[in-house]
């Protein structure tokens, strides 16, 4: 039937049954406001708060045109202006800044019963602070909690940034996650953790993430330079115990594209943090007071065209310390063959401090990025206060910067592993540019097959200043 | 009892007494701020540093937004302003903090006095972005002239994981005992300037570099870096009983650092001393430049000095290190371990005009 024709019907229909010259029914009118609010809000974000007019029996109603007052509990909150609803519901912008249990009210200006509360807000204590647990994360260390960590962290996101938040719990994980721009992943309490004697894939001793995934890194910080991740422990649960050969190879726990990590722990990781801006960012890049236990690389660095600062490494034996077991274990046997705590690529302008390994094939390899595209495929900076305990090399050189400033140590103290030590610090032929290193100060102790520190086969190794048992 | 125990624990909460992680304490937003980029939040934020002082201390938080002011503000004893996510922040590519939400972030545009006194003991600011956006493109080849960022005028004041982009002048240290520690700063003119330090002042993770060529995604270098190479500084220190500075790396500025004169004569002495390591000077036409020092002079390790190759080109590398005659007392200076390269005029360590200069394991391109 036509349209037009069907409406004409109803209304001379309705005009038939009211008898006043065809006009509608208007609807009831409103008796009251319903307020719809999320249970949760973080302090001092903006939220939605819709406002519908209701009639008697609690049903939408259009027939409203009265003037909303709003007023609430928190004493601080930033309220809208008196307003019309315009149709049934209209939604508008609330924001909390008193922690706690809160509520709004809406209220007709001439009509007082004509009003609403909300049911109660649980607004956080810490202004742009997104905890998991709102969304549904249950932390129980079985559970996969991928999925609410991700809502958290996109409700992070469309709040325009903030800090996604982990309670001391253990925090059950399929999948990855990107953080982006303004968002930084943080724990409750200040990291960093240790370990001894305690698994963390069975004892929650610190907001701790267990990884599963074995396709991608586990978090990727991408953007200009403002997304971060603190005060976390990382766990691998299903990595293989001490008494394995080999480890089970997973990617890095944290591509670092951009921003800062800090005060962090992983145990049992086989790569942890690569530092790589290769995706368009060139920012200066921070890393400090993490504790790091991962069987083959620590940090990675490459495309770091600005200054990186790493402060504060510790690369240790975790996956002992988690099973209490006696080093070495036969894992430990494999991290002396093949373990490496940093590797560096391409750096214009590593700062490296307070560095401290044990029990690793080598402490630092300084070598060219695979990537040759780069016009300096390899890095210089200074570095202080190494203590390189345990290893076969102390710091390995293929290539330093090309443009002439190298690499530079104060207080490089190198002790070789037992029976297995080859050179302090070894200088390698066949980088792009012959590496030029300076060792001023430190120390040598163990028993060196190649001498603490051989003549170069490329570039020039000056050291001075070095005290130890087996000076050359 | 149980209601002990929750005013306690509510207590712990808003006192700030949890990880940096979070930052809780008195939100701007509870005191009006919008934090919209176009509103005058002035008024707002010294609302709610009225309060947090009122209420004994404690810090006044900024959320990841961008809070658009006119004034200027005196932080005063126990107040720290924070931002809601831990710093600090970096602009890489493309994001310009005027438009763009990346992080806590005030924009400044008072050119009278300084934008934020720290005025009492252990306040302090922490965790933000300050952006100038009336401040002249890149393209221009002169910048806008406006009074320093941050004064710290008090002990136990401290400037902690903030990022600046398109100052004049960032920090002026007017006091000893202050902590600064990883900033990244983006001004044209004086990164840190330190003066009337009569006990020690730590600098840890200093980076100065162009942000304003990466906020504007624009490639280096651009007019306003020429500017930049005849004029900026990264660190002016006259007179600092105490300098401890590690890990500073700089980029592109005419001086890495300036050792001098205080110029208030009511000084005696007028001129510091102190240590620092791990410090790179890349792209500059002098490393270090040094007028005065007191006994018992700067020392410094790992000492990367790198001079500007052409582009910007204008001006070469003149000295790794260049002492100079004129100050108040000889100046005094050791570099133990380092290494200086692309091409200084004048040789990597000219000669002192005055004092004693002390050079000891350096490696490099222009060893003299």
């Amino acid at each position: 039937m036509n349209k037009s024709l069907m409406f004409l019907l109803l209304a001379l229909d309705l005009g038939l049954l009211n008898g006043c010259g065809g006009s509608a029914t208007p609807p009831p009118p409103a008796t009251h406001l319903s307020l719809s609010v999320p249970a949760n809000a973080p302090n001092s974000v903006s939220l939605s708060v819709m406002v519908t007019a209701l009639d008697a029996s609690n049903q939408p109603t259009t027939n409203y045109s009265g003037i909303v007052h709003f007023t609430r509990s928190d004493p601080r909150a930033q309220l809208p202006a008196d307003s019309t609803l315009a149709s049934a519901t209209r939604t508008f912008p609330v924001t909390l800044t008193t922690a706690g249990s809160q509520t709004i009210t809406a209220t007709d200006k001439a009509v007082a019963s004509i009003s609403g509360t909300s049911s109660q807000i649980n607004v956080g204590a810490f202004a742009d602070a997104f905890p998991v647990e709102w969304y549904g994360a249950k932390g129980d260390g079985v559970t996969d909690d991928t999925a609410a960590i991700q809502s958290a962290i996109n409700a992070a996101v469309a709040a325009g940034g903030g800090s996604v938040l982990f309670k001391v719990a253990r925090y059950f994980t399929t999948g990855t996650f990107l953080v982006p721009d303004g968002v930084v992943l943080c724990g409750t309490v200040e990291g960093p953790f240790d370990v001894q004697g305690v698994d963390p894939a069975a004892t929650a001793i610190a907001p701790t993430l267990l990884v599963t995934n074995t396709a991608s890194p586990f978090l990727s910080l991408r953007g200009n330079g403002s997304a971060g991740v603190t005060d976390l422990l990382f766990h691998y649960p299903n990595q293989v115990k001490t008494s394995a050969s080999v480890p089970n190879i997973y990617p890095y726990t944290i591509l670092l594209e951009s921003g800062k990590v800090a005060r962090l722990t992983v145990t049992n990781a086989y790569n942890f943090v690569d530092v790589d801006n290769n995706n368009g960012s060139d920012g200066s890049e921070l890393a400090e007071d993490l504790y790091i236990g991962a069987f083959n690389i620590g940090v990675h660095v490459d495309h770091a065209f600005n200054g990186l600062t790493l402060h504060n490494l510790h690369n240790g034996v975790f996956w002992d310390e988690v099973e209490g077991a006696s080093y070495p274990t036969a894992v430990d046997k494999w991290v002396l063959n093949n373990g490496t705590a940093l590797v560096v690529g391409r750096v214009d302008g590593l700062r490296l401090h307070d560095f401290s390994v044990f029990s690793r094939f080598a402490g630092i390899l300084f070598t060219d990025s695979p990537d040759t595209s780069l016009d300096q495929r390899s890095g210089g900076g200074a570095s202080s206060d190494i203590d390189l305990e345990t290893v076969q090399y102390g710091v390995i050189v293929t290539a330093s910067t090309g443009y002439g400033y190298g690499y530079e140590f104060t207080n490089l103290q190198v002790s070789a592993a037992p029976g297995l030590g080859l050179a302090a610090v070894q200088l390698r032929s066949g980088g792009s540019s012959p590496p030029e290193v300076l060792v001023n100060g430190g120390s040598v102790r163990g028993t060196w097959a190649l001498g603490a520190f051989p003549t170069p086969q490329a570039g020039n190794l000056t050291h001075v200043n070095i005290i130890g048992s087996d000076l050359p | 009892m149980k209601t002990t125990l929750v005013i306690v624990l509510f207590w712990t909460l808003c006192a700030g007494t949890v990880a940096r992680a979070v930052c809780a304490g008195t939100s701007v937003a509870a005191y009006g701020a919008k934090g919209d980029g176009a509103s005058d939040d002035t008024a707002a934020i010294q609302n709610a540093i009225n309060a947090a002082s009122a209420a004994g201390g404690g810090s006044v938080v900024f959320n990841v937004a961008r809070y658009y002011t006119i004034g200027t503000f005196v932080v005063p004893t126990g107040v720290v302003l924070c931002g809601a996510i831990e710093g600090p922040f970096d602009v890489a590519a493309n994001a310009n903090p005027a438009t763009t939400v990346i992080a806590p972030t005030l924009l400044v545009t008072n050119t009278s006095s300084p934008f934020i006194t720290l005025q009492g003991l252990g306040a302090g600011v922490t965790d933000l972005l300050f952006h100038y956006p009336s401040q002249v493109s890149v393209t221009a080849s002169t910048p806008k002239v406006y009074p320093y960022t941050i004064v710290a005028a008090s002990p136990g004041t401290k400037v902690m994981r903030c990022l600046v982009i398109n100052a004049y002048d960032f920090l002026d240290i007017e006091s000893g005992r202050v902590l600064v520690q990883d900033i990244q700063i983006g001004a044209y003119h004086y990164g840190v300037n330190v003066d009337h330090a009569y006990d020690h002042v730590t600098l840890r993770n200093q980076g100065d570099g162009p942000f304003w060529d990466f906020a504007q995604n624009l490639p280096y270098p651009q007019p306003i870096d020429n500017w930049v190479a005849s004029n900026g500084i990264a660190l002016v220190v006259n007179r600092a009983d105490g300098l401890e500075i590690h890990d500073f790396g700089t980029f592109s500025l005419y001086a890495g650092m300036l050792l001098t004169d205080s110029p208030d004569t009511t000084q005696n002495p007028r001129c510091g001393y102190g240590t620092g390591t791990d410090i790179h000077f890349d792209g500059t036409v002098y490393g270090i430049i040094a007028t005065a020092s007191n006994t018992p002079g700067y020392e410094f390790t790992n000492l990367l000095a790198g001079g500007a190759a052409p582009p910007p080109g204008t001006l070469h590398g003149q000295a790794a290190v260049q002492l100079q005659a004129g100050g108040s007392m000889a100046p005094d200076l050791l570099i133990n371990g380092g290494s200086e390269y692309n091409g200084w005029v004048l040789g990597a360590f000219p000669t002192p005009a005055a004092g004693h200069l002390t050079v000891v394991n350096v490696i490099g391109y222009d060893i003299p």
